[in-house]
């Protein structure tokens, strides 16, 4: 039907059109492992503050800001961390400071540091969204997936 | 008014029952959402200048919210406009990220590109093949072919900087790349003889 000849202009043509149509398989493969990756709803934080939705993302230039920040609560327990991109570390602060495992999960490997006594880790990981569990003595705080 | 709706006069399935069955954990309705909703959040993501695993990740974040925030959709028939706005941030996300102070520039308009819809319908069925071609090349060669396809086209100096190769070799690199494309299983079907 389609017995033709193709130069390498239309080559590149139709398959810029077809990239732009459909997301790779890998990437729709990650989002169909969404409840395995984001786990049960009911134990996801309330995130309070995220730098990319309350800070004007089109008017923070370079020089301003390089970093993602975003503060989670549950219940009385709130979770700040910042994601440094120079260093690709994460540095997190859990109030009131309590001993916890924090499990760093990307879409490849996880991660796992614990607390210091004033409730702070740190973190050093690979490029690409993460999502952090906080293990502590009887609850878990998931927090949604961040790009970084 | 696009032209894909003319064709489809169709009104779409309600999102209404599908957001129901997802949050009672019916395991076939997430798959489902993602069908749906997938090509108006790539739509999104593709109209910035990303690298490729850049584009993944935005697109996949995307779909991570929406499943994060399904029990909190209160009009599930606004999800296709939600789920565009949700990939911008993204994005946003991720230029930041890479301190990129031109991002605003780094935006194709949407429309600018050209769309598939509006193109004859003899490519139809070659970009299936093609995309299929391309899923089968090295990583590395997708990479040179999606830089050397952007409009306006990458500088062959800043390729050479983000793939690591020397400028001297893109030009020939392209050319077995489309060779292995004209050449491939998915799309020997669809040509006739190689051109040159």
């Amino acid at each position: 039907m389609t017995d033709r000849e193709l130069s390498d202009e239309t080559i590149l043509r139709i398959l810029r059109e077809a990239l732009d149509e459909e997301p790779p398989a890998g990437a729709v493969a990650v989002a169909l492992g969404a409840p395995d990756l984001v786990g049960l709803r009911e134990e996801l934080a309330d995130l309070e503050y995220d730098s990319l939705v309350d800070d004007d993302a089109l008017l923070v230039r370079s020089g301003e800001q390089h970093w993602r920040s975003a503060s989670f609560s549950f219940g009385d327990v709130t979770l700040d961390i910042e994601i440094l991109d120079d260093e690709r570390t994460v540095v997190g602060l859990l109030l009131p400071p309590e001993p916890a495992e924090v499990e760093i999960r990307q879409f490849d490997a996880n991660y796992l540091v614990n607390t210091d006594n004033s409730g702070r880790f740190r973190c050093v990981i690979a490029p690409g969204p993460v999502q952090l569990r906080i293990r502590r003595q009887d609850a878990e705080i998931v927090t949604a997936w961040l790009t970084r | 008014m696009p032209t894909t709706h003319a064709m489809n006069e169709v009104a779409p399935a309600p999102f209404a029952p599908v957001v129901s069955r997802a949050l009672d954990g019916d395991p076939t309705a997430w798959p489902e959402l993602v069908e749906r909703l997938k090509r108006p959040a790539w739509k999104v993501v593709v109209s910035f200048r990303l690298e490729r695993e850049e584009a993944n990740d935005a697109f996949a974040t995307t779909m991570l919210r929406l499943y994060e925030y399904l029990g909190k959709v209160r009009e599930p028939e606004k999800l296709p406009s939600w789920i565009t706005t949700v990939a911008r941030n993204e994005v946003h996300a991720i230029l930041r990220a890479r301190r990129r102070s031109d991002a605003v520039a780094m935006l194709v308009e949407p429309g600018a590109a050209p769309s598939a819809e509006d193109e004859i319908d003899q490519d139809a069925d070659l970009r299936p093949a093609l995309r299929a071609a391309f899923e089968q090349l090295p990583e590395l060669w997708q990479r040179l072919l999606l830089l050397v396809m952007t409009d306006p086209p990458t500088p062959y100096a800043e390729i050479s900087a983000t793939l690591g190769i020397p400028v001297g070799s893109i030009g020939p690199t392209r050319q077995r790349c489309l060779e292995h494309l004209r050449r491939s299983a998915a799309l020997a079907p669809h040509l006739k003889g190689t051109v040159t």
